[in-house]
């Protein structure tokens, strides 16, 4: 794989609406590939995300929104652009400052849990605030919190395999938002839950954004998950497609909206490969 | 085809092949090493015929162990491929689905079995080249030769040995891999790296029931090995502590992790902090799930430590002081005939003339031929061989050893006091106590010390003094020589003096002078009237500086011997066997023989076959335990790899995991050293109590060395664990 490279050449806002900004994408590329065959998997996308905002990411397989998520989560470079989570710019990072960047500043959701299977639900939490070298006697109280507001209280002395999907994720998601993150990232964090689950979780979600002031950027395909979002981003092919946003819409409206644009971009968003 | 695919396998994942290769490699050359001991150089510098001799039942000793070498090697080895092919399913599951037949597969695993057994047993042999090379030197240091004429020398015979020996154990593993592979169902193969390990826990309170219970288990094992000494093997305690130490430490293992995980998430303040929770749970569900292995790990270890600290104590209890102990050229022993008991060190009777009358009875021409020469050794002895004795003797001195009649050891320690008693007791010579009181004149000590130029001892004629040096009835000596009792000798009254002479009366394997006592002339004098004859006489000669070898020297004695006593001549029928069968039945003047040169000469055979035996066991043993441990840590690590990568995702640090990933390896390789080392440590201090300080010899060397053995082969594979499974788990950090 080789990348190729070229200088940013802009400035960039750090405010947005009056609110200052969580993230701020500015035209990252990404491109995979020799110089016969280039995949631009990203080809210039720029977008804002305000403190407290939660933003839904779609598109359909192969549009880019994984590698824009990679990108933002650290654990992967852009190839040209800009990525900056509270004003610091992330793509000049070194290897160790980037792994801090991640413990302080991020907090992470994923598909498959992502939970250590060794570890009960209260340590899996607490794993958050541990390696941040926060002071023991106030993790447990931390963890306890969390947990309780996320509904997971009861589950704390249990391990992930005898939890439910839904309690797992949500496990997952006090561990994302204990640590205080600048910014949560979800990664289909309903792709591997019964519908009923899904809903719980959104609605956790959607309470750590309203209630908490989290700022969450959700990757998805389903657009019922987006329509718990205040704003739905659309990637293809790379490159920032469409952008709807929730405002005073009640949700059922704002998920018929999502819907409209799902078709328009040829019903391939509700497939993934 | 399969070729060029298994050569670029074995590249592809040399990682992996890293600690099967290097565990391949070590046996190889270990096993080379040990088994060319036979063709080694030094064995043609050492000429004499008894050094040839100790050669031979060293390496006899050693093949026999390399049966059961062979046996470990076996297991270790098929041990670590089944970690590679584990390691491997997928890749195998993958060829199946592009339509591979199973058999070609098994084709592709057994090319690269072979290749890289290939590889290994050739970089093997050259390493047990070089070891073996180095034995030599090391042989040569322990017989006190050096290597003039040195130059490589290749063992075919190790050669044949070894390659056989892995032939065998590859043909296994192939076939192993062969089946593995045929047994696996397709989409198990596919699926092997998703496969969650179940995390096994246990019930914190059935963990510390189980605990306190192990622990209570060994503490009575410990005692009952303290009580048994380790004196007789076949001792009912000796065998309730083994199987207490086996039982025990099963369970300490069972129920450590449990217990431990309990005990350590209620100290919150330790607990949660970094990865400790991460690497506690790691390293509890390692041992919770490994724990048989880790039982079994300890109790090898614990055997390599014992057998490598023990036998190497051997080595100094049987050679350590070997010149003090034979400061004559030689010792003839005439071990004269008593009816009772064949014994010459204990007596009990109390008439006077019962061993003279029990002799003259069985023997009469070995008794008429003591008394035609006065019971004087060397007489008859230079008679036979005038020339030769002219020759070979420079110097001689008899000793004659009597019993005292109605004079027991148990009254002179009753006399001596409480302590006297205890020491008795602690000795566990029961029959001491009603054996009559052994003595020598005060003129025949007095010869044998001028021989060997020692300062004569003076006695008034109503003193006596005890003659011991034997380091087991030392404390003995002791409280009969502070007594200051009397005893009455034949009517001589006599008071024992403060002193204790310790001159070795004899050549001998060990310091052998007993509680011996030394009186006026006047008493044996007493005893010859009465019709006494002594109850052993020895004859300690000193070789003339004749130019010839010592060896030479011994032959000549042998032939003066011969010379006195011809087999032809009738003896005893009854009587001992001594050191050499051509004198065992001819008991006056010679009942055996003991040469320095020989003792010296059979204690460096001793030695060197116990050091070797000590050394092979301790050595394989040790890398066999490293061996399974770093498999089973590498492929822990392999089967967490999925852990580490979420533990990156969220923020942790390279430093932060590789801290935890060496607290892993330290606590798995430390954990059963450390119990073995305990359980090594308790057998080691027993014996070195019951045997050692007995015998007069250290135990602090030998567990040096044994420690500083552990620490190179141990520690270097718990390196290599660490740097392996660090960068296993980094290169996969980076693959994303």
């Amino acid at each position: 794989m080789t990348e190729i490279y070229t200088e940013p050449s802009f400035t960039t806002p750090t405010v947005q609406n009056g609110r200052p900004l969580a993230l701020s994408v500015r035209q990252a590329k990404k491109i995979y590939g020799s110089r016969d065959s280039l995949t631009h998997a990203l080809d210039g996308v720029s977008f804002d995300v305000a403190q407290g905002e939660f933003v839904g990411i779609m598109g359909p397989s192969g549009s880019g929104k994984t590698t824009l998520l990679n990108c933002v989560s650290t654990i992967d470079k852009v190839t040209s652009g800009q990525i900056l989570v509270d004003g610091q710019d992330i793509t000049a990072l070194s290897k160790r400052a980037l792994a801090k960047f991640r413990r302080d500043e991020l907090g992470f959701i994923f598909q498959d849990f992502n939970l250590l299977d060794t570890l009960n639900g209260m340590e899996n939490i607490a794993l958050a605030l541990t390696i941040k070298r926060i002071a023991p006697s106030q993790v447990s109280a931390r963890v306890r919190n969390i947990a309780a507001s996320l509904g997971v209280a009861d589950v704390l002395k249990r391990y992930p395999n005898q939890m439910s999907g839904g309690q797992k994720q949500r496990v997952a998601a006090a561990r994302a938002i204990v640590g205080d993150p600048k910014l949560i990232l979800a990664d289909e964090p309903t792709g591997a839950l019964d519908s009923r689950s899904a809903a719980v979780l959104l609605e956790t979600l959607e309470m750590m954004n309203t209630k908490m002031g989290a700022t969450i950027m959700m990757v998805t395909h389903d657009s019922y998950a987006a329509s718990f979002t205040n704003r739905v981003l659309f990637i293809k092919d790379g490159r920032l497609f469409n952008e709807i946003r929730r405002g005073a819409m009640p949700r059922e409206e704002f998920f018929a909206r999502i819907m409209e644009v799902v078709s328009f971009l040829g019903g391939d968003v509700g497939h993934v490969a | 085809m399969l070729l060029k695919l298994a050569w670029r396998n074995i590249r592809h994942s040399v990682r992996d092949y890293t600690i099967y290769f290097l565990t391949l490699l070590f046996g190889v050359a270990v096993f080379y090493a040990f088994n060319s001991i036979g063709g080694q150089e030094v064995m043609f510098d050492l000429q004499s015929e008894a050094d040839e001799r100790q050669f031979q039942m060293t390496e006899q000793f050693l093949s026999m162990f390399s049966g059961l070498i062979a046996c470990v090697l076996g297991f270790l080895i098929l041990y670590s491929n089944g970690f590679l092919i584990r390691r491997r399913k997928r890749e195998f599951g993958t060829y199946m689905l592009l339509g591979m037949a199973p058999s070609r597969v098994s084709a592709i695993m057994l090319i690269e079995t072979v290749l890289v057994g290939l590889i290994s047993l050739a970089l093997g042999l050259i390493v047990g080249f070089l070891l073996s090379q180095a034995m030599s030197f090391f042989t040569a240091w322990l017989f006190g030769t050096t290597i003039i004429n040195y130059q490589f020398v290749f063992s075919p015979e190790a050669l044949r040995l070894t390659i056989l020996c892995f032939a065998i154990i590859y043909v296994v593993v192939a076939l192993f891999n062969t089946f593995i592979v045929n047994r696996q169902k397709l989409i198990d193969l596919l699926h092997a790296n998703a496969k969650n390990q179940k995390a096994v826990t246990r019930n914190p309170w059935v963990c510390l029931v189980a605990f306190v219970a192990s622990i209570a288990i060994l503490a009575y094992a410990y005692e009952q090995l303290i009580e048994s000494g380790l004196v007789m093997l076949d001792d009912p305690r000796f065998m309730r502590a083994t199987i207490g130490m086996l039982v025990g430490t099963f369970i300490l293992f069972w129920s450590l992790a449990g217990f431990i995980i309990a005990l350590i998430t209620r100290v919150k303040g330790v607990y949660l902090r970094g990865l400790t929770p991460f690497t506690v749970r790691q390293i509890a569900s390692r041992v919770n799930t490994a724990f048989v292995s880790l039982w079994a790990v300890c109790v090898m270890l614990f055997f390599s430590i014992t057998t490598f600290s023990v036998g190497m104590g051997m080595v100094s209890v049987f050679t350590d002081g070997i010149e003090e102990a034979n400061p004559y050229s030689a010792t003839l022993t005439a071990e004269v005939y008593q009816d009772d008991a064949k014994d010459a060190l204990r007596d009990s009777s109390t008439d006077i003339t019962a061993r003279a009358r029990g002799m003259q009875a069985d023997a009469p021409e070995r008794y008429e031929n003591a008394v035609a020469h006065e019971w004087d050794m060397a007489q008859p002895l230079r008679d036979a061989a005038p020339e030769l004795w002219e020759q070979t003797i420079q110097d001689s001195a008899q000793l004659n050893l009597f019993f005292l009649p109605g004079i027991t050891y148990g009254q002179l320690i009753s006399q001596a006091g409480e302590s006297a008693e205890q020491h008795l007791e602690d000795l566990g010579e029961s029959s001491l106590s009603a054996s009559n009181v052994g003595i020598v004149s005060l003129s025949d000590m007095n010869a044998v010390r001028t021989l060997i130029d020692q300062e004569p001892i003076a006695l008034a004629d109503d003193q006596c003094v005890i003659a011991n040096n034997m380091e087991v009835a030392a404390p003995l000596a002791d409280d009969l020589a502070g007594s200051g009792l009397s005893f009455d000798a034949l009517g001589h009254q006599l008071t024992l003096t403060d002193q204790i002479i310790t001159t070795q009366i004899e050549d001998n394997t060990l310091k052998a002078t007993a509680l011996t006592i030394v009186v006026p002339d006047a008493v044996v004098d007493a005893l010859w009237e009465a019709g006494a004859i002594p109850a052993r006489s020895l004859l300690d000669v000193m070789y003339a500086d004749n130019g010839r070898t010592e060896a030479e020297n011994d032959e000549a004695l042998e032939a003066i011997v011969a010379a006195a006593q011809p087999l032809s001549l009738g003896g005893f029928e009854q009587g001992f066997a001594g050191a050499d069968d051509t004198y065992a039945h001819l008991l006056w003047p010679v009942t055996r023989v003991i040469t320095a040169f020989e003792m010296i000469v059979q204690a460096s055979g001793l030695k060197m076959m116990i050091t070797y035996l000590a050394l092979y066991i301790g050595l394989i043993f040790l890398l066999a335990t490293a061996a399974v441990l770093a498999v089973q840590q590498l492929s822990q690590t392999a089967d967490s790899l999925p852990r580490y990568r979420m533990l990156s995702r969220i923020g942790c640090s390279a430093p932060m995991i590789n801290r935890s990933l060496l607290i892993q390896v330290l606590v798995y390789f430390l954990l059963p050293l450390g119990v073995a080392a305990c359980h090594a440590s308790c057998a080691i201090s027993v014996l070195s109590k019951e045997l050692f300080d007995a015998l007069g010899a250290s135990v602090i060397g030998p567990i040096s060395m044994a420690a500083v053995l552990v620490a190179v082969i141990y520690g270097g594979y718990l390196l290599v664990t660490y740097l392996t499974s660090r960068s296993v788990v980094s290169s996969s950090l980076q693959a994303r």
